[in-house]
């Protein structure tokens, strides 16, 4: 009787999460996941704004948030979100809002992002235009 | 260069810290180690690099971290050289159908309902560097992870050890910490055999054989060691010294085979003689300094990585939520289901479903190595990191509950005639 019950339980209660287990991972195949951008980033462009005083800049990534984070002096961060292979991040830059914008482009180890860097309310100051490429190899943990 | 002055301060802030927290704790009835847990993770940008940021950045600046994590990672060595110690086969015989079936299920359910959490998290927290099937066994191997150590130490703390409840726990957590290494070795494996830093055969071939050697070969010197001890009465300082560079021999041929440091430490402690009093002279020997030095550093060094709530927005503590909830319903619920079916009490099964739940500084270790490896991003690092917190926290308390000190002293007194006996 209770040898029965016990193979009943090991059925209900361990054959039944495998199986859900299997279900679960064949699912996941059709899932994708937002593109890697994490790392060490060196931007491009032709008429930086004023608070992007380096040309490096690293993003650090959970999935669909990112942080952007500028190698300045008050190593300033600009939060943002990666949605449809677009990066959209924000922060401040000499007391006003600096956007910066771009997508996400090419395979993960030849990753690019092409975008447009701008201050809100500031019409006298352009739309910087970059690319930016990864530097190799981005270290373990970095995201 | 090592900035000898800073390292030193570094330590002394961390151990003066892990202490607080530890009487803090304690005060509150908690195990000491969820307050040295809790005061790493305090040290970190949770709350010092919030509260004081410049204070922080200077005394933990990033550049430094290095060191802290190579002494942090010293201590693992050790700690889980004395977690495999700790481990004996015999317990799980003992305790029949209901450790098999329990045992199974506690981790085949947390696994489960972590699967198919990842579902959801996957394109939320993670990026197309990892594969939906490395993310997914991790979550799997780190719902269903248990901290027996952090066990023993509860149920010692409330005179459990030895209850029928303490062994069957016990014995359960054994197989879940062996089978979580398990999968977790094969992850570990998954990933880096995708980067190509070994050949697949080479990491595989090699680590069977090596497992193989060990098992088959080098357990058959151990018993030197213990024949060492009772001729001397002690492990002298040589025997001593011996036995560590087998245990870093160990990790080395582990990291090197491309599955993890920790395995080979582990491993060695597995298979050592399991006799009571070589096994006590071996932990009084290693645990002092292991405990009260080297494992505050890794708690620091996991804390200074944890961002709990920093992160985005709301939606951080919508998914450290769900994290929480699926991780108490897998382990908990799971376990305690398992218990009943095999016979045992409601409140037996509670009990032994929140014991299950403990996990601890177990999770730690797995979640760093799961940040190190890249299979997890640091917002899902966090998450996991407050889930063991709480996981933990709330084992002592549930425990009191649902298991009151009468209890205990009622099942002592029965005990007691029989062991006469």
């Amino acid at each position: 009787m209770q040898a029965n019950r016990l193979t009943y339980g090991y059925l209900l209660l361990v054959g039944v999460p495998l199986l859900v287990l299997v279900s679960a991972s064949e699912l996941g195949k059709g899932i994708t996941a937002p593109p890697a951008v994490a790392g060490e980033w060196t931007l491009q462009t032709t008429d930086p704004l004023s608070c992007v005083d380096a040309p490096n800049v690293t993003i650090t990534q959970s999935g669909e948030e990112v942080v952007v984070s500028l190698h300045d002096a008050k190593k300033t961060r600009w939060q943002g979100l990666l949605q449809n292979a677009r990066l959209n991040a924000s922060g401040s830059c000499g007391g006003k809002t600096a956007r910066f914008e771009a997508a996400v482009e090419g395979e993960r180890s030849k990753r690019i992002l092409r975008g447009q860097l701008w201050v809100d309310g500031c019409d006298t100051c352009a739309r910087a235009s970059f690319t930016a490429t990864r530097s190799p190899s981005p270290k373990e943990g970095g995201r | 260069m090592v900035d000898l002055f800073k390292l030193i301060l570094q330590i002394a802030v961390v151990i003066l810290a892990g202490r607080i927290g530890g009487l803090i704790f304690q005060k509150l009835k908690q195990p000491q180690v969820v307050g040295e847990m809790a005061a790493g993770i305090l040290l970190g940008p949770s709350l010092m690099g919030w509260v004081a940021p410049g204070f922080s950045a200077a005394l933990f600046p990033p550049s430094s971290l290095g060191h802290l994590n190579a002494l942090s990672q010293v201590g693992l060595i050790l700690f889980m050289f004395l977690v495999g110690l700790s481990l004996n086969p015999k317990e799980l015989h003992e305790n029949g159908h209901a450790a098999v079936l329990t045992s199974h299920v506690s981790i085949v359910s947390p696994f489960c309902l972590g699967s198919i959490l990842a579902l959801f998290l996957y394109p939320r927290l993670s990026d197309d560097s990892v594969s939906f099937l490395g993310f997914m066994l991790f979550m799997g191997a780190a719902m269903s992870i248990t901290a027996f150590p952090v066990l023993a130490r509860i149920l010692g703390e409330r005179n459990m050890l030895k209850s029928r409840l303490g062994t069957l726990s016990i014995a359960c957590a054994a197989v879940d910490d062996v089978t979580g290494w398990c999968i977790l070795a094969y992850i570990v494996f998954l990933i880096r055999a995708a980067h190509g830093s070994l050949p697949i055969w080479m990491t595989l071939g090699g680590s069977a054989l090596f497992v193989v050697v060990m098992v088959f070969g080098v357990r058959k010197l151990l018993p030197r060691f213990e024949s060492s001890f009772r001729k001397n009465g002690k492990l002298t300082d040589q025997t001593l010294a011996v036995m560590v560079l087998l245990v870093l021999a160990s990790a080395l041929a582990t990291e090197a085979l491309g599955i993890h440091l920790l395995f080979g430490a582990f491993l060695v402690g597995a298979i050592m003689p399991k006799s009571e009093d070589f096994i006590h002279h071996i932990t009084q020997k290693l645990e002092a300094v292991t405990v009260v030095v080297l494992l505050p550093l890794f708690f620091a060094y996991s804390g200074l990585r944890t961002r709990i709530g920093l992160e985005g927005s709301g939606k951080w503590w919508l998914y450290a939520a769900l994290v929480i909830v699926v991780a108490i319903a897998g382990k908990l619920g799971g376990s305690m289901f398992a218990a009943r079916f095999a016979g045992m009490s409601w409140r037996d099964s509670a009990s032994l479903g929140i014991l299950m739940n403990t996990r601890g500084l177990m999770e730690l270790v797995i979640l760093n190595i799961g940040l190190d490896i890249g299979v997890i991003s640091s917002g899902m690092f966090s998450m996991m990191v407050l889930m063991a917190l709480v996981t933990t926290f709330m084992t002592t308390p549930l425990l009191h509950l649902v298991y009151p000190e009468r209890l205990i002293t009622e099942e002592r007194i029965r005990l007691m005639p029989e062991r006469v006996a």
